[in-house]
């Protein structure tokens, strides 16, 4: 589950200056966008080797749905 | 009506579509492509099925390779009165996100391969005089620049430098060079679009398109017309943007 927080949060531009952990919601960080949602997906299909599309990611809501999505 | 055309990516897609519809009106039409099976299964056969087969010929030619050449011998291929390039991949990611490989991929099969093919061509003299290359371009990298589009918009900026150069390179061939320049319409690309943003968002964006989703066929005679010699006898040189209106906004 760390590695998959750093994961995330590097995907934003702007680094938040607060602890993101697993129960963070994602969307409500600063920067959020379409194309840090399209980051998302390519982040998960390099790394992890798993396919997510844009329903996945508007169904979750915390970081840990997410990770329990592509460890599914 | 040609006698003889070429089509890059005539397996799948615009490319497929468009091959069909020359044979359909008695064109000969050479099929550039890496798998023969797949050339096999989608436009021979079709043309067996239907009495076409004296037209449809093949050239293997893996456009992915930073070699695509090596199989093609020019000095074999007729003298052609169009070559189209229809060939084309659409990798969609943030630039910083992409893979060396998938951007060197993009690079090969939207731009370096097309210059190579269309070199290779020249040098061996198989596109006859008043004949006409059409390339197929897009509204990303020529128009406007989507989010996840950065490679391919490369490539397409970089085919439209090249049609124009080469416009004015060949006209004293009477050879006309053009680009067509489509949105968004239905083929295989916009399916891999649809699995990675998923439906919703996909309708979202395509009710950005004034006169509604684009289609295949729409673009099928804009081409025929770009390489009709008596059609369009005096346009090279030009972008033809073919997008519904979606530029408009």
């Amino acid at each position: 589950m760390e590695q998959f927080i750093t994961d995330v949060v590097e995907l934003f531009d702007e680094k938040p200056d607060f602890e993101i952990n697993e129960n963070t919601i994602f969307k409500d960080l600063s920067g959020w966008d379409s194309l840090v949602s399209l980051s998302l997906i390519v982040m998960v299909s390099n790394n992890y080797e798993k396919s997510i599309d844009g329903e996945t990611i508007r169904n979750c809501i915390t970081i840990r749905d997410l990770f329990e999505v592509v460890n599914a | 009506m040609p006698n003889i055309v070429i089509i890059t990516g005539a397996t799948s897609g615009i490319g497929l579509a468009l091959a069909k519809s020359y044979v359909q009106q008695g064109t000969t039409v050479y099929a550039v492509g890496r798998n023969f099976n797949k050339f096999s299964q989608t436009f021979q056969d079709w043309c067996e099925s239907r009495g076409y087969s004296d037209l449809c010929k093949w050239i293997h030619s893996d456009f992915s390779s930073p070699n695509p050449l090596v199989d093609v011998d020019f000095n074999n291929i007729p003298q052609v009165d169009g070559f189209i390039n229809c060939a084309g991949v659409l990798p969609i990611s943030p630039l910083k996100l992409e893979t060396v490989q998938v951007i060197i991929e993009t690079m090969n099969i939207n731009l370096l391969s097309p210059i190579l093919f269309t070199r290779g061509l020249l040098k061996a003299n198989r596109i006859l005089k008043g004949g006409s290359i059409v390339y197929l371009s897009s509204i990303s990298g020529t128009k406007i620049g989507s989010k996840g589009h950065a490679v391919y918009s490369a490539t397409k900026g970089g085919i439209n430098g090249l049609m124009l150069s080469l416009a004015n390179e060949l006209s004293s061939l009477g050879i006309r060079v053009n680009a067509i320049s489509p949105g968004t319409v239905d083929t295989p690309m916009l399916e891999k679009t649809k699995s990675l943003i998923g439906d919703e968002a996909l309708d979202k964006y395509l009710s950005q398109y004034p006169l509604g989703a684009g289609t295949t066929n729409s673009l099928i005679p804009l081409i025929h017309l770009l390489i009709d010699k008596k059609a369009s006898s005096w346009i090279t040189g030009q972008n033809l943007v073919v997008d519904g209106g979606y530029t408009l906004n």
